[in-house]
């Protein structure tokens, strides 16, 4: 019977470890964080670290679209404008389809016009809030930028919802309302997302250390990244398999037991046939709060007992929410397309972990990685990824 | 993709608290703000009216499919999502210092409703939630959904908006339950083929007119056809390339 397994064409990312694809796993290889302190001076009654993007975006007119995340992820779209070319011409602009992952959208524009719906009653009339703000824009500026007519959609399951934009991808691949599609997220900075973490106390006011005994917290990052899977093509790697659960456990806490991360990633395993054991990298969600880590930890050690590499990368980029599933399986990608594993950089293990978190980058050939993202509202997914 | 079946139906809109009420088309004055028994005491007043619509029209929807809640896999689409969360954020943070609030924050998440959902009925397999503009967004919702339940799960899709504090939108939620294979003891309604381009050959519902605001109106169209057991393509909406429908069977 013949494996269902879709090849990733094409992939780019910025995030704080860099504003090109190959800036970014530049700083991965050689461990650079792109965390930056913020406080006062960044419109914050607190300080905290964050990963933000290393350059200025260009701001784009994109007429009522315009937003500094729909810049973001078209700057990313640029890196793979040929192979997004290519695909719609081989395809054809109706057969190929947008998923978005994001939490914000563009509620940052928002911010900065909300006195004026304050004091009026009404945004300035050169300010469309539905196409700026409401977070399936920048999908819909990237389907634009290339003519893409086939479906579109954002999802919006919060920290979870670009790695759950993979698992639409499969099904609208297995369903054949598509023979090629662009997989994204994207998140950028806001007050109103900084100022609900801190008030949710999670927020720390140092850089974060996923996995690490003493933890503190999480810092928050901004990135876009984008993936283009095809129904035929040159593998970098394979899509091979996806994994979604809730908790069905509360709001904004984990629950302490680790079975929908677990179960996530055990789903995500079945879908693609692949055996627990065969797994040789994890890109985990490790935020750094005290709660997820104990959780997602458990998860590895109950599914894994094998112990492959565990690389947390939240502290080098900062938990870049509705981007990170996306952006972290760009970061695996590369990994089993180049043949090396990050460090995990973060403290000293919690001695209540049993994890494998390499210290030093290593040259190994991991046949499957494994992405997983958890989220606010108990959904959780994982992305099974498989070497070209 | 296999046809996939409708064994569930569910509606809230001011006037309707459920689809029997919908269908006589007689308005009861007293059905005003959503509330649902999903919420009992201190999670009633977490719950926002976005959740509280979502999980009537949900609750009602796999009572009808014979589902069991926690067995239930969960969709909801939106446009606006929690907005009236995200604005009391946004106010709280003209405050000197700027200030937040971990409920209204969490709730100002798209996917908060199916996080008070997914705990009210225990269900922990699949859930998620989408968005697209106003025009396709009941298309997109009906692809995500019906994709999914090609897997074999039974999903329980919510089309909702609540009232929007930047422009006129009136609250509505219709729910629909689909599946591969009905449950034992439930009746299928109607199958549904796959989401795609196309011309409508069934009309729009004409009960729906007062609601057009809402963009999970459209939905209304799909659940008036279900219910008169129609044959046809029903329109879904549609962007600069067309329209996009499904195709109905009684």
């Amino acid at each position: 019977m013949t494996v269902r397994r879709y090849p990733i064409t094409a992939y780019a990312a910025a995030c704080a470890l860099g504003m090109r694809t190959a800036d970014v796993i530049a700083s991965l290889r050689e461990g650079r964080s792109g965390l930056v302190r913020q406080g006062a001076e960044h419109g914050l009654p607190f300080e905290t670290w964050f990963g933000a993007l290393p350059e200025p975006v260009a701001a784009r007119d994109l007429g009522p679209w315009t937003a500094r995340q729909a810049d973001v992820a078209l700057h990313v779209l640029d890196e793979i404008e040929g192979p997004v070319c290519a695909a719609v011409d081989r395809w054809g602009a109706h057969r190929v389809g947008v998923v978005l992952g994001t939490t914000t959208g563009g509620v940052s524009e928002t911010e900065a016009r909300f006195g004026a719906f304050v004091a009026t009653g009404a945004f300035p009339p050169d300010y469309d809030f539905a196409r700026a703000h409401l977070q399936y824009g920048a999908a819909e500026v990237t389907a634009r930028r290339h003519g893409i007519t086939g479906p579109r959609l954002a999802q919006v399951s919060a920290c979870s919802s670009s790695a759950k934009a993979f698992a639409t991808a499969r099904r609208w691949l297995d369903a054949g309302v598509v023979d090629a599609v662009l997989v994204g997220g994207v998140d950028t900075r806001c007050r109103m997302t900084l100022l609900g973490f801190h008030a949710l106390e999670v927020l720390s006011s140092e850089p974060c250390t996923p996995f690490a005994e003493g933890r503190r917290g999480i810092n928050l990052g901004e990135a876009g990244a984008w993936v283009l899977v095809e129904r035929e093509g040159e593998a970098r790697a394979w899509l091979r398999g996806v994994g979604e659960t809730s908790d069905a456990h509360h709001l904004t806490q984990p629950r302490p037991d680790g079975a929908g991360v677990r179960d996530a990633m055990a789903l995500a395993l079945a879908d693609g046939e692949v055996d627990a054991a065969e797994v040789g990298l994890v890109n985990p969600h490790a935020t750094g709060t005290l709660y997820n880590d104990a959780a997602e930890g458990k998860a590895l050690m109950e599914l894994l007992p094998h112990r492959p590499p565990v690389v947390p990368t939240k502290g080098l980029t900062g938990h870049t929410l509705g981007a990170c599933g996306a952006l972290e399986t760009v970061m695996c990608v590369v990994a089993l397309e180049q043949g090396w594993v990050p460090a995990a950089h973060t403290g000293p293990l919690d001695p209540a972990l049993d994890l494998n978190l390499p210290r030093a980058r290593a040259e190994l050939r991991p046949r499957f990685a494994l992405n997983t993202s958890a989220a606010f509202a108990g959904h959780n997914a994982a992305v099974l990824l498989e070497a070209p | 993709m296999s046809e996939v079946l409708v064994t569930g139906l569910g509606l809230w809109a001011p006037g309707y608290d459920d689809v029997a009420r919908w269908a006589s088309g007689v308005p009861d004055p007293a059905v005003a703000r959503p509330r649902s028994a999903l919420f009992p005491g201190a999670a009633a007043r977490r719950a926002t009216p976005l959740a509280q619509m979502a999980g009537h029209a949900l609750g009602a929807a796999l009572d009808q499919a014979r589902v069991p809640p926690a067995e239930a896999e969960l969709l909801l689409a939106s446009v606006g999502g929690e907005l009236d969360a995200t604005f009391a954020c946004l106010r709280l943070m003209r405050e000197e210092p700027p200030a937040s609030s971990p409920l209204r924050f969490a709730n100002s998440l798209h996917s908060s409703p199916l996080g008070h959902l997914g705990v009210a009925f225990g269900a922990r397999g699949f859930a998620g939630a989408v968005t697209a503009p106003a025009d396709t967004l009941v298309a997109m919702a009906l692809l995500e959904a019906t994709t999914r339940a090609a897997a074999g799960g039974d999903v329980a899709l919510v089309v909702a908006d609540d009232t929007w504090p930047h422009a006129p939108c009136p609250p509505l939620a219709v729910a629909f339950v689909l599946s591969v294979r009905a449950r034992p003891d439930a009746r299928p309604l109607a199958r549904l083929g796959t989401v795609g381009r196309g011309k409508p050959t069934l009309p729009p519902s004409s009960r729906a007119d007062a609601l057009r605001a809402n963009p999970s109106a459209r939905a209304l169209d799909l659940l008036d056809a279900v219910l008169a057991g129609r044959a046809g393509t029903v329109g879904l909406g549609g962007d600069e390339a067309g329209g996009y429908v499904v195709p109905l069977a009684p």
